[in-house]
């Protein structure tokens, strides 16, 4: 078996990966994507679909192609919590608005700018739009999808004994 | 395949290990903690790596990789994705997700449905969601991000960095404010 296949496999990885984050980057700049996550998710999947063209193309072996899709799938592992941070962190947020305050913000003025009724509001909306929650008489119930969200990270918490958090 | 291999063993090993100091001592830095067991199973897996035979005894020949050092890397690479990507995402989700958070608490309700009033009043173990937000502006004092002067919170000059760098990829990619 060559060598260079497995490094042909890691290096196709790679550079579709890498083209997977400039076409983020590019993509996002132009266009007000509406479905982002699932966007950003499309595009990675587009990179192991072109790292497994890639290697059928450069006839590598099944297992070092798997190896070449492997470098997408880590990559996207690392690169999803990245962009969440950035796209949705509370913490972010806040201190990208006590940073833009000239003499900083004290609590009662950053309670101002979120009230708490809004933020949930604005979160069960997100929830409800996404499917996780079904909304009747102005209450919320879980659907099934938010079940299978719910429980096994129940189950987490309670194994790792982590409190109620949030 | 060795590598790929160990990297899974390795981060089997480190979840095993996070499982059982959670469930053993209370643990109050426990992301920090998390950190200290994946760094711990590096050197670990290093070593397994080193002594170990190629083909670690029953790989097929077609299996075994003749760049040893690249194998072991990839193999490091999985296993640090797999921690950084996979398991701390786990935990701070199940620790910090508001969203998960409010699913939880909707599914713990005794009905099985929460109005938002009641959710707001419920949240975080029956802490509120005020709770919620005055936790995250401790975390931005504890984190270096910003200071108390005067009863007002102030960008520190790692906040203004963390500022500048957040806020401009979210005006680059033209995300808006989060709710």
């Amino acid at each position: 078996m060559s060598a260079d296949l497995f490094g042909t496999a890691l290096t196709s990885g790679a550079v579709w990966t890498a083209a997977a984050v400039a076409g983020h980057f590019v993509i996002f700049h132009m266009v007000q994507v509406e479905h982002r996550a699932r966007t950003l998710t499309l595009l990675f999947g587009c990179a192991a679909f072109a790292t497994l063209w890639t290697c059928l193309l450069l006839d590598v072996d099944r297992w070092r192609t798997l190896y070449g899709m492997s470098v997408v799938a880590c990559a996207f592992l690392l690169y999803m919590p990245f962009y969440y941070t950035v796209a949705a962190s509370q913490s972010v947020q806040l201190v990208i608005d006590i940073h833009g305050a000239p003499d900083g913000l004290s609590v009662e003025e950053i309670r101002a700018r979120y009230p708490v009724d809004e933020i949930l509001a604005g979160r069960l909306e997100t929830l409800l739009w996404a499917g996780y929650v079904t909304e009747m008489d102005g209450r919320f119930a879980l659907t099934g999808k938010g079940r299978l969200v719910s429980r096994p990270f129940r189950a987490v918490k309670a194994l790792w004994r982590l409190g109620p958090g949030g | 395949m060795k590598g790929l291999l160990l990297a899974a063993a390795g981060s089997l090993t480190c979840v095993l290990a996070v499982t059982l100091l959670f469930r053993a001592v209370t643990v109050s830095r426990r992301a920090a903690a998390m950190l200290y067991v994946f760094l711990a199973t590096v050197p670990l897996y290093v070593a397994a790596y080193a002594l170990t035979p190629a083909d670690l005894g029953w790989l097929p020949d077609s299996l075994v990789e003749q760049r040893a050092f690249a194998c072991g890397a990839f193999g490091l690479f999985v296993h640090a994705a797999l921690f950084f990507g996979g398991w701390l995402q786990v935990y701070n989700l199940a620790e910090r997700g508001f969203s998960l958070r409010i699913l939880i608490d909707i599914d713990e309700s005794p009905g099985g449905a929460l109005s938002a009033d009641d959710e707001e009043a419920r949240y975080g173990g029956g802490r509120g969601i005020r709770w919620m937000f005055d936790k995250r502006l401790e975390g931005l004092v504890s984190a270096g991000l910003a200071t108390r002067r005067a009863d007002r919170l102030v960008a520190t000059d790692k906040g203004a960095r963390a500022a500048r760098l957040f806020g401009g990829l979210r005006a680059f990619l033209q995300i808006g404010t989060p709710q």
